[in-house]
């Protein structure tokens, strides 16, 4: 077990472990409701507020909970702040819910959730934990924005589209109207677009990073490796 | 390993057994029945110490002795087979880990990552998971109780606006129950009224009747469209229609909720006939369907048609009555208020 500062346990979550970009973890609400930016930012709300509120209750009843039924009692934990997370948005944001409500018991089922349970919550302090879970929320907004971003722009033409407070909820037209918005890029196709371009994306920048830092090391050598794994 | 077999005890001409059957090549002495020797002598398997593990070769001699040495060599693989099960959290734990770094398992051996777990008994975790659920159903109970009166205000606002929408403007209105093929706003006591289909009937200021609101619901593209309309049963005309609810393709299928096609349901006569644009002959009961949104905008003729079908008798028949009836159980609520 490697000892890891509380920064470290902050920081992790959002780059170098991101569950969507590097992990793949909660790929099911990644690609369903990212078709705008305000759905993004909902889901990923509700996700931290699941995220945050089973870690803190996991991580304090770590010695409590018998190991034998430790999955079982973490479910029961992620499902009842699931609930409460429905019933919130059912009657605070009827408009909102309406479009993603389909896929926020399914957060039960993210195991992105059940894998900070299970591999950290579990076995550290409170501290560490809530540290942890903030950290692994915001690298899964970011990751939903990101995807929510691509997909809105392309699919819509506009951006920050159905939060009331912006151009009374119609958002900003970015392209004028002879724009032609690609459809298919707010269906649930669209998200493995954009998904894959985006993975495609970090996956290139990390390769020229790793080469450059290859160059750096050897500044005389003419020849570039390809490789990215062999540079770090 | 059972204990009377264990309580034989060890002979010299038994050990010497074990030592025959270990250098065929079976790995005997791999079957310990101690399982924090298995590990440790798992490197020696093949250098067999004849009193290092004396009670631990017992069993197995006389196994040997009973059955004969060309059993013992499956036995033994077979048990050999098992040794690796001696930590199966660590698998599980890396498995579910996730990062290997935060498994409770390092990467250097198995056993070094398993805690000793004292026994625990089924009653404890009966409570454990028992005081959870009680904990976590109290803890939904009160949010229920907050949430769901705003959740059936806000249905009731869906509605309200909806009927408002399709019948033009009515100053209030009613719902009107089917009950035993019949329309009634009195609903005898022990009836529940959510399982009633109903009909929303609209007044104007002067207490004329507006026409009949009613919703519907049938099989689009991706699945069900739920219509609400206007109907004035005396000229047998559709008012205005609304898409309540629907999971067509954005961008394609939910133009069925937007100006061009809604409003061209505003006075038209029934039964509603879907043409394309451009086979309109003028007829006043015609609709134009959206190019490309074919199955989508003859759902919405169809599902309206239907309902008209179902209750326009019904409707005819209950308009006949004066609108005396003013005040029901349910007026203004619309839905769900009047469980």
């Amino acid at each position: 077990m490697r000892a890891t500062t509380p920064q470290q346990d902050f920081i992790r979550g959002i780059w170098n472990e991101n569950p969507v970009l590097i992990q793949l973890l909660g790929l099911c609400p990644a690609l369903a409701v990212t078709n705008t930016i305000y759905n993004s930012l909902a889901m990923s709300a509700a996700t931290l507020f699941v995220l945050v509120g089973s870690s803190l209750f996991i991580s304090t009843l770590k010695k409590v909970i018998p190991h034998e039924v430790r999955i079982s009692t973490y479910i029961l934990i992620i499902a009842t702040f699931v609930t409460i997370v429905d019933m919130v948005f059912k009657a605070l944001e009827p408009g909102l819910y309406r479009e993603i409500g389909a896929f926020i018991p399914l957060i039960v089922v993210n195991c992105m959730i059940l894998g900070r349970q299970e591999a950290f919550a579990s076995k550290r302090p409170v501290g560490r934990a809530l540290l942890d879970a903030l950290g692994v929320a915001a690298g899964f907004t970011i990751a939903m924005v990101m995807m929510g971003t691509v997909r809105e722009v392309v699919g819509s033409g506009t951006i920050l589209q159905g939060i009331p407070f912006v151009v009374g909820g119609d958002g900003i037209n970015l392209f004028g109207s002879n724009y032609e918005p690609w459809v298919v890029m707010i269906s649930p196709p669209g998200g493995f677009f954009a998904l894959g371009f985006i993975l495609l994306f970090l996956g290139w920048w990390e390769t020229r990073k790793a080469q450059k830092r290859e160059i750096r090391h050897w500044p005389h050598s003419v020849r570039v490796p390809t490789d990215g794994k062999e540079a770090a | 390993m059972s204990d009377e077999i264990r309580k034989d005890g060890v002979t010299p001409d038994e050990e010497g057994a074990v030592e025959a059957g270990a250098q065929d090549g079976s790995p005997v002495e791999q079957e310990l029945p101690d399982r924090e020797d298995v590990l440790p002598k798992d490197h020696e398997t093949y250098t067999p110490q004849g009193g290092g593990s004396g009670t631990g070769s017992g069993p197995i001699k006389e196994v040997a002795a009973a059955e004969g040495s060309p059993v013992l060599v499956p036995k033994a693989d077979s048990d050999a087979v098992t040794l690796p099960q001696v930590g199966p959290e660590v698998a599980t734990a890396e498995a579910l880990g996730l990062t290997v770094e935060d498994g409770a398992a390092g990467t250097d051996g198995p056993p070094d990552g398993v805690p000793e777990r004292p026994e625990v008994s089924s009653f404890r975790l009966l409570m454990t998971l028992g005081v959870a659920g009680v904990v976590a159903g109290a803890l939904l109970v009160f949010v229920f109780l907050w949430s769901d009166p705003l959740v059936k205000a806000e249905e009731a606002r869906v509605i309200r606006e909806a009927v408002t929408e399709v019948l033009k403007g009515p100053e209030r209105f009613e719902s009107v129950y089917v009950l035993d093929g019949e329309l009634t706003t009195q609903v005898p006591a022990g009836v529940d009224t959510l399982d009633l289909d109903k009909v929303y009937l609209g007044y104007d200021e002067s207490g004329n009747s507006m026409g009949f609101a009613m919703v519907h619901a049938r099989f689009g593209f991706q699945d069900l469209i739920t219509v609400i309309f206007g109907y004035d049963p005396e000229a047998r005309q559709v008012l205005g229609m609304k898409v309540l609810d629907h999971s067509e393709t954005p961008g394609l299928g939910n133009k069925i909720e937007e100006m061009p096609f809604v409003g061209e349901f505003d006075g038209v006569d029934t039964p509603l006939e879907g043409v394309k644009p451009d086979r309109n002959t003028g007829a006043s009961n015609q609709v134009d369907m959206i190019t490309g949104v074919t199955i989508s905008s003859r759902a919405v003729v169809r599902t309206i048609n239907e309902r008209i079908e179902q209750l326009g008798d019904l409707l005819v028949a209950y308009e006949i009555q004066p609108a005396t009836v003013s005040g029901g159980p349910a007026s203004e609520s619309g839905g769900g208020e009047d469980r």
